[in-house]
């Protein structure tokens, strides 16, 4: 089933255009956007979020269209999502700060502690929920972050750059969240690891310059760079060799 | 479903009478079967299990909210909720002691100048013309990026941004008005009524708010904040002019009138303030 289908989108981002031209259907599973810095994947995320205002083309989430206030509104309380930059109150604790969002996302009222409970368990915060979000160290904030995007069972898990400060154990625990949550519904993940993508996404979205260049599976885009394998520029693994062979032949076919 | 669990098989579930392999039947169909499920809960609830089940219940949700929940929960997701909204406001900049040591000092400070002005007629309109830009400072404060942290967060939300921003600028008035009224009535206000700035408070704060549902929310309040000091609080101190007239009951009707206008067309603008400006 398509969750997500965006049709001849464009976005500016400080009056720039960010995004020029996407079309995407995605499905239940893992999702990665990748691409270098100023690609246009926070803008992307941004605008599936529905924060960000399209300037062109349409945005359709869990079959409601964005571009309506009550469609937003719907596909607004099935979604979650943690921005590049997590921006959350010192003052609060975390369970206060994923309960306050709960609130905020209008769950059902008797709903919420079990919710809260399980969301900062399932991020492994269980012996900090009570300490001061001010007092947490960098990868524990991104959890928290995570906790708050998880906490209503969310059918559109948006996560830009989830994986930033987190040490390598982490990764591998956010990784199996990460899966358990994709089976059944649709996560997007932005990153600039190009391991993130290899080990735990089902399919890659590649980006340069606002466009979409590439997509496909993760051994696919590694197929790419078998051919280079002896020019060590491209990069040491074979997706890292397919990233960039990818990104240099639309560089190449963009000036020719 | 066509089949439910019979009335013995469920009893001897309960009391554990059961045999293996017709317990794991029936907790097969009590995952698809709501009204089975509710049976189970209903039957446990007549034995002397009901008391721990409970407990464990309430030890598990005291975790989360500190405090213990009914069995069942009305669902009521419009209903007042004090400590929700002690929560939504607590997360206002504005609203946080630092602020309002700062409110504080401002508005002492206002008192001093008025107390220090030649002549108690001079001195009553200091206060009170400076008095509608503290709500406004903190209503500024209070909503919008740059001012609250998770502004780009509960924009992703559902719950309403005009709700959140006017439950959050009603917080700060109800801090700042007390605050400003108290000093108004007891330092010298020079012959004009100690509530006269209310009106044009109140409107300077809606034209903010409507005006925000075009620019950023801090923006506007600094345009409504820079056009009041340029069209009263300039020609006052800097050329000497008699301003007080703007809390005349002939005035005092035009700010009923911007107040009015501006609450009706900030209803109309409420789809503005669930995505980012501009």
């Amino acid at each position: 089933m398509v969750t997500v289908r965006v049709d001849g989108l464009r976005a500016r981002y400080g009056g720039k255009l960010a995004l020029d031209g996407i079309n995407l259907r995605m499905g239940a599973g893992i999702h990665g956007l990748l691409g270098p810095n100023g690609a246009g994947k926070t803008t992307l995320m941004r605008t599936l979020a529905t924060v960000a205002r399209p300037s062109e083309g349409s945005v359709e989430l869990l079959g409601h269209d964005t571009a309506q206030q009550d469609g937003r509104k719907r596909a607004r309380r099935r979604l979650g999502y943690l921005p590049q930059t997590f921006g959350y109150y010192p003052g609060f604790t975390v369970a206060e700060f994923v309960e306050y969002m709960a609130w905020l996302k209008e769950m059902p009222k008797d709903r919420v502690p079990e919710a809260v409970e399980r969301a900062i368990e399932r991020v492994g915060l269980v012996d900090r929920a009570g300490s001061k979000l001010k007092k947490l160290s960098g990868g524990m904030l991104r959890r928290a972050g995570i906790a708050q995007a998880i906490v209503n069972d969310p059918e559109l898990l948006l996560l830009d750059e989830p994986t930033a400060g987190l040490d390598p154990e982490q990764r591998v625990e956010f990784r199996g969240l990460l899966r358990d949550i994709g089976s059944t519904n649709t996560v997007v993940v932005s990153t600039h690891l190009v391991e993130d993508v290899a080990i735990a996404c089902d399919e890659v979205t590649l980006f340069d310059g606002g466009k979409l260049i590439f997509r496909g599976t993760p051994n696919e885009l590694a197929e790419l760079g078998t051919f280079g394998a002896d020019d060590a520029r491209g990069g040491d693994t074979t997706l890292e060799r397919g990233y960039t062979a990818a990104l240099r032949a639309y560089r190449e076919r963009a000036v020719a | 479903m066509d089949w439910h669990v019979p009335e013995r098989h469920l009893d001897a579930y309960v009391s554990g009478e059961i045999g293996d392999p017709q317990a794991w039947s029936v907790e097969s169909h009590l995952v698809e079967c709501a009204m089975c499920a509710d049976r189970v809960a209903q039957t446990v609830a007549n034995t002397e299990l009901a008391r721990r089940i409970e407990s464990v219940r309430e030890r598990v949700l005291s975790h989360t909210s500190g405090a213990a929940h009914p069995r069942t929960a009305p669902e009521s997701r419009t209903a007042i909720s004090w400590s929700r909204i002690r929560r939504l406001l607590a997360s206002a900049p504005a609203l946080r002691l630092p602020w309002l040591v700062a409110a504080v000092f401002v508005v002492a400070c206002a008192a001093a100048l008025s107390l220090l002005s030649s002549g108690p007629e001079q001195a009553g309109s200091v206060l009170l013309l400076n008095a509608p830009l503290l709500p406004l400072a903190g209503v500024a404060l209070s909503y919008g990026p740059g001012m609250d942290p998770a502004y780009e967060l509960t924009l992703t939300t559902p719950y309403s941004g005009l709700r959140l921003l006017l439950l959050r600028t009603i917080g700060v008035l109800a801090v700042t008005i007390p605050l400003l009224l108290g000093t108004s009535f007891v330092f010298p206000t020079g012959g004009i009524s100690a509530v006269a700035w209310l009106l044009p408070c109140l409107a300077l704060v809606l034209v903010t708010l409507l005006l925000g549902s075009w620019i950023e929310h801090r923006l506007a309040a600094v345009l409504v904040g820079a056009a009041w000091c340029s069209a009263v609080l300039m020609p006052r101190f800097l050329l000497v002019v008699d301003v007080s007239r703007v809390f005349d009951p002939l005035f005092q009707l035009i700010w009923g009138g911007v107040v009015v206008l501006s609450t009706v067309t900030l209803i109309g603008r409420r789809s503005a303030f669930d995505r980012m400006a501009g």
